[in-house]
């Protein structure tokens, strides 16, 4: 199948997570992309569109839910809770691992931590980087835990 | 004038330093013993929150070589690391006593190396992590009885528990409610599941003589769908046995004073609570309550009317709960300017008189100045015309309280001339910026979302200040009070045009499809919001950004405003700066709550955030000011990381300590407690 020519390592990845037995034969062309995506996952950065917008969109009905009381509707923090976006965060988890970022979320919030499946805080993760004016790409970004861990935060802008 | 209870020295000392006979406002004695023999036995270093000590062992001379003397990182010391760590400790009968930690677990520890003596950890399993304030909170209480031969200490869990300890041992006092602890979600006046989560304390409780006053937090209540929420009420116990002897309803019952100020809303609206520090005179019998807004954080729909006694800074009697006079210093508020801080208790003359007066410090950045006796303002305070909501649902309030005098600490409003101006590029950049937001003068509603309009209203001071939960700092001997406040845009998002009720019913369940105004639709994420930074990094308002200002309260005249913190790397280093001059000390931009300690000549408080020093190594600065003045003092005394919480100093085996509790944030958090003294 043609896609998986492309250079999105990424959304091999992700469609082999997803795929179903009707892409059985696609299953095993896709066998090696997945490991050429594990091992190609230092070069995968934030700033070229690692997730979708679909994704956001999912993490925001989630923030709105979950976060958006504390966090506040343009996630400036109120009164406990810190910001989520903005110089202040970027400063604090620069150079951090995506990995770091979504452990710390599972402890939130503070008065119910974990509550969410780790898909949904992945998600929710986009939706924080989407606000971190992070670009959208075309394809989810993995729960894959090794993979983010190999991926710095960063914003774009000084 | 009434010169018994001032000591010859002292009026000597106050008339060398005013200069003028007819202005000496001569403070009256009220430093207590403890604070006189270099403990620290209260939160706010006494029951009128001055946070003072009359030590002088460190004094301008010598600060410059303070010394770490120990370093507790207190990150193990509970289920997870605590990134707020806003604590003080206690330091009292020669240990010093901390909460620490997630489960905030009492510790007592050795105040010269730190060494832990014994430890509390109170596991409230369900309960515990359901709290609405979790972490170490601001600290503990210590009370003595009045024949000395009892001594405890008492402190609010995370699961709103109410425990009191032996100071010796660290054990529960099994005389104290039931086996030690009392369960403050009951005896509320109001039904509370016992795992319910909208409720909490992290502040101190406040022991005034046999009576413990304890308050109430709750979850922010930043979407209108929070409004079902507990009530913040503030209940009086017997210190010994835990029996509750008085509540105070926040929010009236029918019949009692007030209720008519909630156009029959009051059972269904929530919050209100009793969230800061409170401060009590003794002799007048008074406690103080600083109360917060009731919920929602910015929208009043449930809830028209003035709604006593959120936004009120209430005086209680101590030994019944009656309430003996009150100030609303917002009505009906949209800017979740809570009362955030204990008011500062002092004596001063106007007009040939001693007046017994209170300053209550805010986020909104006015300070109030009342008599503490009948609640009167000393200068006058006017009710002035303010902006209305374009709302049809908001019923604003048409006037809002603005003090004539004291001038206000920090910036209110914002306009034109707030936008960043450091080159001709920024502030070209800012002026485009602006053009997609609302801006006003101070108490400026937020503004109707619609498409094409508005992203949101331009607000100063923020929603967190200005001042928040460390207030101030008091010099008893000249009367002067320091206040730290941040300067920090507010983005106060619109509100619908349409109110469809955004609402829970009391079981919990939504009635219609809520959502948040202003961002994405359903299904969609919206246009990105511009960005209040600009080049990435530099505030859209020109600086300086946080500040130390110091009053004079004989006459209400700021005698000094410093700007406090060095500039950070991300605001120093973005090119868009590159070959201007004077960048050293912008002031630290963000959320940041610092609370000032005042000694026998020094004015003492950490920088808020980090920045990078010559040798590479992140650090933030102990900074000390000369009280007259406001000069800083000679030294660079680098932390490890940012004040979190407010310092404290003592005297321990002949030697001065200054112990604060700083935190580095991130994914490392290192909330540590750390102690200087000289070598």
């Amino acid at each position: 199948m043609a896609y998986h020519a492309q250079n999105n390592h990424n959304q091999g990845n992700s469609v082999l997570l997803k795929s179903t037995a009707a892409f059985l034969p696609s299953l095993v062309l896709c066998a090696g992309m997945v490991t050429s995506a594990i091992a190609q996952s230092s070069s995968l950065s934030l700033m070229q569109g690692a997730f979708s917008e679909a994704q956001a969109v999912r993490g925001q009905e989630l923030y709105f839910d979950n976060c958006l009381q504390c966090h506040g509707e343009t996630m400036s923090g109120v009164d406990q809770a810190p910001p989520l976006a903005g110089p202040q965060f970027a400063a604090n988890w620069r150079g951090e691992s995506l990995s770091a970022l979504v452990d710390r979320m599972t402890t939130m919030p503070p008065d119910k931590p974990g509550q969410l499946n780790r898909e949904a805080y992945v998600d929710l993760l986009t939706y924080i980087l989407w606000f971190n004016e992070l670009p959208l790409g075309t394809s989810d970004l993995t729960t894959d835990r090794e993979v983010l861990s190999a991926m710095p935060f960063e914003t774009p802008g000084f | 004038m009434n010169l018994t209870s001032i000591s010859m020295k002292r009026l000597a000392i106050t008339m060398t330093l005013t200069g003028l006979l007819s202005q000496t406002g001569f403070a009256q004695s009220d430093i207590t013993d403890a604070q006189s023999n270099g403990e620290w036995t209260t939160y706010g270093a006494n029951l009128a929150s001055h946070r003072y000590s009359p030590l002088d062992q460190i004094n301008a001379e010598n600060f410059k070589d303070l010394e770490i003397a120990w370093r507790l990182n207190t990150d193990l010391l509970g289920p997870r690391p605590d990134a707020l760590f806003g604590m003080t400790p206690l330091y009292v009968n020669g240990t010093l006593y901390a909460t620490v930690g997630m489960r905030r677990t009492v510790v007592a520890m050795d105040p010269a190396t730190g060494e832990l003596l014994w430890m509390h950890r109170e596991d409230e399993g369900e309960r515990g992590a359901a709290g609405a304030r979790q972490g170490a909170g601001r600290g503990l209480s210590w009370w003595k009885s009045e024949d000395g031969t009892e001594e405890r200490l008492y402190y609010v869990t995370p699961g709103y528990r109410m425990i009191a300890l032996d100071p010796k041992t660290g054990e529960r006092v099994a005389s104290f409610g039931e086996d030690g602890a009392i369960d403050l979600k009951e005896n509320f006046d109001q039904d509370l599941d016992p795992l319910d989560n909208g409720i909490g304390l992290n502040a101190t409780p406040l022991v005034v003589g046999d009576v413990i006053v304890v308050g109430a937090a709750h979850r922010p209540t930043t979407d209108v769908r929070s409004r079902w929420t507990a009530k913040g009420y503030v209940r009086g116990f017997d210190i010994r046995t835990g029996e509750r002897l008085w509540i105070f309803h926040t929010i009236p019952l029918r019949g009692e004073y007030g209720y008519d100020t909630w156009n029959g809303k009051a059972e269904e609206n929530g919050n209100a609570g009793v969230w800061a520090q409170m401060s009590a005179d003794p002799d007048l019998g008074l406690v103080y309550l600083p109360v917060e807004m009731a919920a929602a954080d910015y929208n009043g729909y449930n809830r028209p009317g003035d709604g006593l006694f959120g936004e009120s800074l209430v005086a209680v009697d101590v030994k019944t709960g009656e309430r003996k006079w009150h100030y609303q210093f917002i009505h009906h508020g949209l800017w979740d300017w809570d009362l955030p801080c204990a008011p500062i208790l002092f004596d001063m003359v106007k007009d040939g008189k001693t007046i017994k007066a209170l300053a209550q410090p805010s986020k909104q950045a006015f300070l109030y100045v009342l008599d503490r006796e009948t609640g009167e303002p000393i200068w006058p305070i006017e009710e002035r015309a303010v902006g209305q909501s374009e709302a049809p649902y908001e019923e604003t309030s048409p006037t809002q309280p603005f003090p004539t005098w004291p001038l206000p600490f920090d910036r209110q409003g914002v306009s034109r001339d707030d936008l960043n101006d450091l080159t001709p590029a920024l502030r070209a950049e800012a002026e485009q910026v602006v053009e997609r937001f609302n801006m006003g003068p101070i108490f400026t509603p937020p503004a109707i979302g619609r498409d094409g309009g508005p992203f949101a209203t331009l607000m100063l001071p923020n929603a967190v200040g200005g001042a928040n939960w460390p207030g101030g700092s008091f010099d008893p001997v000249t009367n002067r009070l320091y206040i730290h406040s941040h300067t920090q845009l507010m983005e106060l998002v619109n509100t619908p045009e349409d109110m469809v009720p955004f609402n829970r019913g009391p079981d919990g369940e939504p009635q219609d499809a809520a959502r948040p105004a202003g961002l994405g639709r359903p299904g969609g994420l919206g246009a990105r919001r511009p960005s209040t930074f600009l080049q990435g990094s530099i505030p859209l308002i020109k600086p300086p950004y946080d500040r130390i200002t110091a009053y004079d309260m004989n006459t209400g005249d700021m005698l000094w405003q410093k700007t406090h913190g060095t500039t950070e790397d991300r605001i120093r280093n973005n090119p868009a700066l590159a070959g201007v001059e004077n960048l050293d000390r912008l002031g630290s931009y963000g959320r940041i709550f610092i609370g000032t300690l005042t000694t026998a000549s020094l004015v003492i408080a950490g920088e808020g955030a980090v920045h990078t020093n010559e040798n590479g190594e992140t650090v933030a600065l102990l900074r000390a000011y000369d009280k007259d003045t406001g000069e800083d003092i000679e030294g660079r005394i680098e932390m490890p990381a940012r004040q979190t919480g407010s310092p404290m100093t003592f005297m321990h085996n002949g030697k001065q300590y200054i112990v604060v509790a700083v935190t580095h944030g991130g994914a490392n958090v290192g909330a540590e407690l750390v102690a200087y003294t000289l070598p």
